[in-house]
């Protein structure tokens, strides 16, 4: 029942970012420069003019009084329908969801190899604190968090591709290429993981049931393992998750960088062109998948920490 | 105290050489005119892509501008955006969270809503809705920062605030006719402001990765601006060729963010005694653009 | 006691470095503990009791040191053992009951998960169904019905003295040749209690050697065979139970019976 109630308060409290965010996206075509009038029918390839200006305006209905407007926007959203590109002339919601995919399998590839790093040099960190292998791999976090994921992309581009030529300059977004810009964007993510896991299992390390496991036989590092990772990693579920929620909402840089064709790239591509609808498609898109998986994880974390559930 | 913790700073080897560094980048930004080799606007083709040499320290860029003294003057365009926002994300952030603890109720609960929207919110999201709807420029994308920025610091001064008021000498001295408010304005900035300058010192690190970045993906600073993103930007078609065009800007980065992220860690150990009140004020990290 | 003891401590010598100075926890104690005997460890709080526990099992954490003495068990000195042998010999050989048993158990583990690896660590081939029966029994044992439902609990799940009793279970399973109980019982109401100390009975008289640490004389008399009373890590007075009761020599031994004296 408690758990019905907090996941029906997570609801409501959801409503005021929506509206902020149709609202963001229906002023987009709105106030920004250049009349909507206008955009269109030069995407058209039309030459404007008053009267096809007119008829323009009376079709997309712009001649109606802004809330109104701003209802018939929400009803067409809320079925996908954010209208034709200017660029590519077909529907947004196609376009987006077309590139996807790439977004998808990069923001995977990189939420797994940031923990694939990051936990066992947070067990080594932490099992043997202030060692020798501690120190490095902190100062190595403190390094991974500082360089900006742009700028590491490009070096590791210029690295692997121009000077080791192991991969393509340009590569596109094929699955087998996937492991730079997924790197990437895990230096930054797993450097943080390794210092919030450290200083979890530091802090579990000094339970009672620590030491009940040294009693029964266990080594310093198995007990970490088995006893200390699951109870410093639950609370980190939450940060793992709104990271990826981050992800997949497009790493615009390391798209761009990478030649990966997901929304983020699209998204920036599509601005520089001034292609509205799909700024105003890529808005909306991404923050409903955002909004979904922050709640996805509310709802989840009731249930992986068993302690929730007798509350 | 304030000797005490002047004393713990100053035998802080990485905060030092942090300051040193900010401070020797505030002077080149400052100074920026006087020590510039060249004018970093000064477009040549005759002299594009060379090599350092006595006339150009680190070489000229595609459009023979020096490569040393646009990132000189990008130092000034950097540090003057990251401190003026985080400046306003202040003097926003603080007074709300004061408003909400002091206040509290309906009030408190309006402002912290709107704080947990902020900090939810992708900048990118809202950079691209900006930038889209305002056209791309850097003072544009200083907006997404102030709009979504304010939010931790308001928490910080909310909760410190309620700490306060419930405090007995609080109660003791409106007991004796003070007014509350003037009570917790007197004694909030001694105890809020340590974090706060801490945790404002790392977000100027944060604020420069981001718009750095933003101008990179050409949602912010436009060329020709002298810009560390605009400078990377322009040079990445160059990757192959003309790496160094990459490097410099990069670095400066890096070496900028660096600095400020070990004088505010030093701050933040020298400021406040406990480390659990540290965790709070420490970075949630992550990519940024 | 005709027979070598199952373990026997000489000199004992633990110290914590503290700003403050050195604190001996543990300062020079001999100990001999008996196969088939309950020995019981009497002290106030702070005395250094617990502590000797752990210093048994080499389990001292900084900034506490064990800088002297020899811990024979089964004719070997634990001492002199590597970190991977003495691994061997914590809860295979030597098994422990904590004396917060809430805090004891791991909060995102099953009892049954608790009961598996006490076994399972000292015999990996060991497979959790072949186990099941066994821990049953064992629950059924130290007075916990329904040991299904149990068995898939979380400890958060259980009472303290639920906890407790899942704890001398724990103790059990081992089969270990000594169990050293850290206050087994100040958290039970008098009836799991006296089903606890009987149980404890039924193990030593499998011939299991038992330390029994407690400030609870009570259930030292009703249980003990021999008794060590420990103040600021020393032994103070030492023999069996009934002897040290007809006449205690020290003050503050006398202090500790007090309670009973009234009750009596």
């Amino acid at each position: 029942m408690k758990r019905f109630k907090l996941i029906v308060k997570r609801v409501v409290q959801i409503v005021p970012i929506l509206l902020i965010v149709t609202l963001l996206a229906f002023f987009l075509s709105n106030v920004s420069s250049g009349d909507v009038a206008t955009v269109t029918l030069q995407s058209r390839g039309v030459q404007p003019t008053e009267q096809n200006l007119a008829a323009v305006r009376e079709e997309l209905g712009l001649n109606a009084p802004l809330p109104v407007q701003y209802i018939n926007w929400l009803k067409k959203a809320v079925q996908f329908d954010f209208g034709i590109s200017f660029q590519t002339h077909k529907p947004v919601s196609e376009e987006i969801f077309a590139r996807f995919p790439a977004t998808l399998k990069l923001a995977l590839a990189a939420t797994l190899m940031s923990l694939v790093f990051s936990i066992p040099l947070a067990l080594l960190s932490a099992r043997y604190k202030d060692s020798t292998a501690d120190h490095t791999i902190r100062i190595l976090s403190s390094v991974g968090a500082t360089i900006p994921d742009f700028w590491l992309g490009l070096m590791l581009l210029y690295l692997f591709g121009v000077v080791l030529k192991i991969v393509p300059v340009i590569s596109g977004s094929k699955l087998s290429n996937i492991f730079l810009p997924a790197f990437t964007l895990s230096v930054a993510y797993g450097a943080t993981y390794v210092r919030v896991l450290r200083s979890n299992l530091i802090e579990v390390r000094r339970f009672d049931y620590m030491k009940a496991a040294r009693a029964r036989g266990l080594g310093e590092g198995k007990a970490l393992a088995k006893h200390g990772l699951k109870n410093a990693l639950l609370p980190m579920v939450t940060l793992i998750g709104i990271n990826f929620g981050k992800l997949l909402s497009g790493q615009i840089a390391t798209e761009t960088i990478f030649s990966w064709n997901g929304i983020g790239k699209f998204a920036v591509d599509s601005m520089k062109v001034k292609d509205l609808p799909v700024i105003q498609g890529y808005i909306m898109i991404v923050s409903i998948t955002y909004i979904a998986i922050n709640l996805i994880l509310d709802i989840l974390y009731m249930y992986i920490d068993p302690r929730i559930q007798s509350d | 105290m304030v000797r005490n913790i002047l004393r713990k700073l100053l035998h802080n080897k990485a905060a030092m050489s942090g300051l040193a560094v900010i401070l020797l980048l505030v002077f080149a930004g400052i100074f920026a005119e006087r020590i510039s080799p060249h004018d970093p606007y000064k477009v040549d083709l005759a002299v594009k892509l060379l090599g350092p040499s006595a006339r150009y320290p680190l070489g000229t860029d595609q459009l023979g501008r020096c490569i040393l003294s646009r990132l000189i003057y990008g130092t000034r365009t950097s540090l003057y955006t990251a401190m003026t926002v985080t400046l306003v994300i202040l003097a926003i952030g603080v007074p709300l969270g004061i408003i909400a603890g002091y206040i509290g109720g309906a009030v408190d609960n309006m402002i912290m809503r709107l704080a947990d929207i902020a900090s939810t919110f992708p900048s990118s999201l809202l950079a691209l809705a900006i930038v889209g709807i305002f056209g791309p420029s850097l003072y544009n994308l200083m907006l997404v920062f102030i709009f979504l920025w304010w939010a931790p610091f308001a928490r910080m001064v909310r909760s410190s605030v309620i700490k306060l008021k419930e405090t007995e000498f609080v109660m003791a001295a409106e007991a004796a006719g003070s007014r509350r408010i003037s009570i917790i304005l007197k004694h909030i900035f001694p105890n809020t402001l340590s974090p706060i300058i801490a945790y404002a010192t790392l977000r100027i690190a944060a604020v420069i990765v981001h718009i750095a970045g933003f101008s990179f993906i050409g949602l912010g600073s436009q060329p020709p601006t002298a810009d560390w993103g605009v400078m990377l930007n322009d040079g990445r078609q160059y990757i192959s060729s003309y790496p160094m065009l990459l490097i410099w800007p990069g670095l400066m980065i890096v070496v900028v963010v660096l600095a400020f992220n070990l004088f505010g860690e030093g701050l933040n150990d020298a400021l406040i005694p406990s480390s659990e009140e540290r965790a709070i004020v420490k970075e949630t990290g992550g990519a940024n653009v | 006691m005709s027979e070598t003891p199952v373990l026997q401590i000489r000199s004992l010598k633990t110290y914590f470095y503290t700003k403050n100075g050195v604190v001996k926890a543990v300062d020079g104690v001999d100990l001999d503990v008996g196969k088939g005997r309950i020995t019981a460890l009497v002290g106030g709080s702070g005395s250094g009791k617990s502590m000797l526990s752990m210093s048994v099992m080499n389990l001292v954490e900084k900034p506490g040191r064990i800088i002297d003495g020899q811990v024979w068990l089964n004719g070997r000195d634990l001492r002199t053992l590597s970190e991977k042998e003495l691994k061997d010999v914590r809860g295979k050989e030597i098994a422990m009951i904590f004396q917060e048993p809430t805090s004891a158990m791991n909060p995102v583990l099953k009892v049954k998960n608790h009961l598996f690896e006490a076994v399972h660590t000292h015999d990996k081939k060991l497979r959790m169904r072949d186990k099941l029966d066994e821990f049953r029994d064992v629950l059924l044992r130290v007075g916990l019905g329904n040991p299904d439902k149990i068995l898939e609990s979380y400890p958060f799940e259980l009472s303290g003295g639920m906890c407790q009793r899942v704890m001398v279970a724990m103790g059990i399973v081992t089969n270990a040749s000594v169990l050293i109980a850290d206050e087994p019982t100040s958290s039970l109401d008098l009836t799991t209690q006296a089903a606890i100390l009987e149980e404890l009975l039924r193990l030593k008289d499998a011939g299991m050697a038992i330390v029994l640490i407690t400030h609870d004389l009570g259930v030292v008399a009703q249980t003990a065979d021999d008794m060590y009373v420990i103040k600021d890590g020393k032994v103070i007075e030492s023999g069996p139970v009934c002897d040290v009761f007809a006449s205690p020599q020290q003050a503050y031994t006398k202090f500790l019976m007090e309670p009973i004296a009234l009750l009596r």
